[in-house]
């Protein structure tokens, strides 16, 4: 489910999704407005697949794990590299 | 009759004849007797120490005994007896008996002794109607079946027309028929080849099941949508596993072609009630077959033809 499997499509797979999390992720935002973000960019792309709040919120879990986001006042933002 | 329904009912019209055996094979012969017949023809089961009183059926119309043998080992001697005690015993014990007929399972024919056997009781009483059938006799009699007796006896077909408009809540159904939680998943692409077009030849599908899938891969990817769009990403991953794990032990079990495709129908129609949910079953199996998640891919190197 991190990766695409025989089942799982690329576009909707966690690593997938993170991606695209992470490329409207442009300054500190809630939870709540990534997701909007995230569907929004997602219509966009025409990708009409389901994905659900709890599969959003696996892929936002992927990337805090690989360490590219992390919580700060409660907001979401990008670990910028050193 | 609907094309779909029919193909149906004439693959498990085969299959019954080769699945069963003893008392298995002895209940499908009633249940074709009863469409058949209905009431003149009677059902008879063993009751306290006397047992069926050699008697298996009785055709009240012609008076005929019907004695089935359908053992799983064929061994000569047993049926050289059985035939004499049978006919020796329902001779006695039914005096009404104008008619005796030997049912049995030997699809290849009867060995020659047995033949014998059978003859000489014909000479040895000319005043009674002797005679075998075979399970080609059995076969027949389903063929002129209407479609409510046939459902009676082989359960609710997939059908043309639903397939036509089985739509995604239908293929949902199926799904949950699967009760997907009694499988573990560890998914490993590398297991799941891609699909080949010789399958169904290597698999030793005969003319029923391959139509059977053949007709339901029109909607693979209806239901290959409805895995798309379902909230759980994984669904689709679990169904196949399951169904794969299902094909494996078949394997293990040395059940193949045929016998296997139908014991993989009938776990995922487990629960259907109707024709609608049983197309909406053999959709989802074909979609599970053409996607390789059950049968084996033919080697590259294979060269075989249909059967």
């Amino acid at each position: 489910m991190i990766t695409p499997t025989k089942g799982i499509r690329p576009e909707r797979s966690l690593l997938y999704l993170g991606g695209q999390i992470l490329n409207d992720l442009d300054g500190p935002t809630t939870v709540s407005g990534a997701w909007e973000a995230f569907a929004r960019r997602r219509e966009r792309e025409g990708q009409d697949a389901t994905i659900t709040f709890d599969w959003f919120v696996l892929a936002l879990d992927l990337l805090r794990a690989l360490g590219t986001i992390k919580l700060r006042d409660g907001l979401i933002v990008k670990v910028t590299k050193r | 009759m609907d094309r779909l329904a029919c193909w149906w009912f004439r693959s498990q019209a085969v299959l019954a004849l080769h699945k069963h055996k003893a008392t298995a094979f002895q209940d499908h012969f009633n249940d074709v007797m009863e469409a058949v017949h209905g009431t003149d023809f009677i059902r008879v089961r063993p009751a306290g120490n006397v047992g069926d009183r050699k008697c298996d059926g009785y055709l009240q119309s012609t008076d005929t005994v019907f004695q089935v043998y359908a053992p799983t080992l064929v061994k000569l001697a047993s049926w050289l007896t059985k035939i004499d005690k049978d006919f020796a015993g329902a001779e006695t014990q039914w005096a009404t008996m104008r008619s005796w007929i030997f049912v049995h399972n030997q699809h290849d024919g009867l060995p020659a002794d047995v033949t014998q056997a059978l003859l000489k009781l014909k000479t040895d009483n000319p005043a009674l109607v002797i005679d075998h059938w075979s399970p080609s006799r059995l076969l027949d009699l389903t063929t002129d079946l209407d479609e409510d007796r046939l459902v009676r006896v082989f359960g609710h077909p997939p059908r043309e027309r639903d397939l036509r408009d089985l739509d995604r809540s239908d293929i949902a159904e199926a799904v949950v028929g699967l009760a997907l939680e009694s499988a573990s998943w560890t998914p490993n692409v590398a297991d799941l080849p891609v699909v080949d077009p010789r399958k169904l030849d290597y698999n030793e599908l005969s003319e029923f099941p391959r139509r059977l899938i053949t007709a339901g891969i029109a909607q693979a990817r209806m239901v290959e949508g409805y895995f798309d769009n379902n909230p759980d990403p994984t669904l689709r991953d679990r169904a196949g596993m399951l169904m794969k794990v299902e094909w494996l032990n078949l394997q293990r079990q040395a059940v193949i072609g045929d016998e296997a495709f139908h014991a993989l129908y009938d776990r995922v129609a487990a629960n259907a009630q109707g024709s609608r949910e049983a197309t909406a079953s053999l959709a989802l199996l074909a979609f599970l077959f053409e996607s390789c998640d059950i049968f084996d891919n033919p080697p590259a190197d294979w060269s075989g033809t249909a059967a």
